[in-house]
């Protein structure tokens, strides 16, 4: 996946509640790049280079880790913000 | 889907290039992203030069330098040192200091201090600092360096240690630690430049 195709699938998918923004983006990209997460192959595409980015094996491990967590703290927080009501045992 | 002549393509180039995006491989990306954003618009229906010029309202000059920067800030290697280690090299540092003027000052017990100030300096600050430093290391040149560096500034304390206690053999480790050291320094500002190259 390259990097328009990446803001633009977020902005879909969030109907376009969540825009990532190129100077977001591309700083991340390039961290993930550095730490070994994700690796880079370049095509042309008509007459530019375009680069894709996919994960590594490492990185795809570490983004299941990010997911679970995350999971975790959206069920946390609907815990708290939606109270299960308390059942009370009465004699 | 509509695609940019080469022309056009060369416009956004130049202009990428004019807000001085010295990364080259962040330079494609944002090439490529700028070229994406002006052929979506066309697509749905824009005139051409009205798209390229509201993508340029959108992603200034300013707008991509400050991607480079925040690019350049997340990517620079920041490493930290330890709480032990800094512990260590402070204990090692004043072990060494007071065992040198203890010396000087002709007091008993000076050789033991400095000893044990310099055994502290080479197999306790440096070997952690040289540990740390391999584990945050992401490239193999990296981890070897960080070798080199150990060898380099451990002979370099042991030679000028036994030095100061008249031991022999004082002066290879101290003319090995210091080609090593050398060494070190030159091979560090080359990756570095590499690195910020890139």
């Amino acid at each position: 996946m390259y990097g328009y195709e990446l803001s633009k699938l977020v902005k879909d998918r969030t109907k376009e509640k969540i825009v990532l923004t190129e100077g977001a983006l591309y700083p991340l990209l390039h961290k993930l790049e550095k730490d070994n997460l994700v690796v880079t192959s370049m095509e042309t595409v008509g007459n530019r280079k375009r680069k894709y980015y996919a994960l590594t094996p490492t990185g795809e491990t570490s983004a299941k880790e990010k997911r679970h967590e995350l999971l975790d703290f959206m069920k946390t927080l609907k815990g708290l913000i939606e109270p299960r009501p308390l059942v009370s045992c009465i004699y | 889907m509509y695609l940019l002549s080469q022309q056009e393509l060369e416009k956004i180039k130049n202009r990428v290039a004019l807000a001085e995006v010295h990364n080259v491989s962040l330079s494609v990306d944002l090439v490529d992203h700028i070229c994406c954003m002006i052929e979506e618009r066309v697509a749905l229906g824009m005139n051409l030069t009205k798209a390229e010029d509201d993508v340029i309202k959108e992603m200034g000059e300013a707008q991509l330098k400050a991607i480079e920067i925040e690019t350049k800030r997340l990517t620079q290697n920041k490493f930290t040192m330890k709480k032990r280690t800094k512990i260590i090299g402070i204990v090692a540092l004043v072990l060494m200091l007071s065992g040198f003027i203890m010396k000087q000052l002709h007091l008993m017990g000076a050789g033991v201090t400095w000893g044990i100030g310099v055994l502290l300096a080479v197999f306790g600050f440096a070997l952690f600092l040289t540990i740390d430093n391999f584990k945050y290391a992401t490239s193999a040149q990296r981890k070897a360096l960080s070798v080199i560096g150990y060898v380099g500034s451990a002979s370099f304390i042991l030679g000028s240690g036994f030095k100061l206690l008249r031991q022999p053999g004082s002066q290879y480790m101290i003319a090995i630690g210091g080609v090593a050291l050398l060494i070190y320094f030159i091979l560090n500002n080359t990756i570095s430049k590499n690195v910020e190259r890139n």
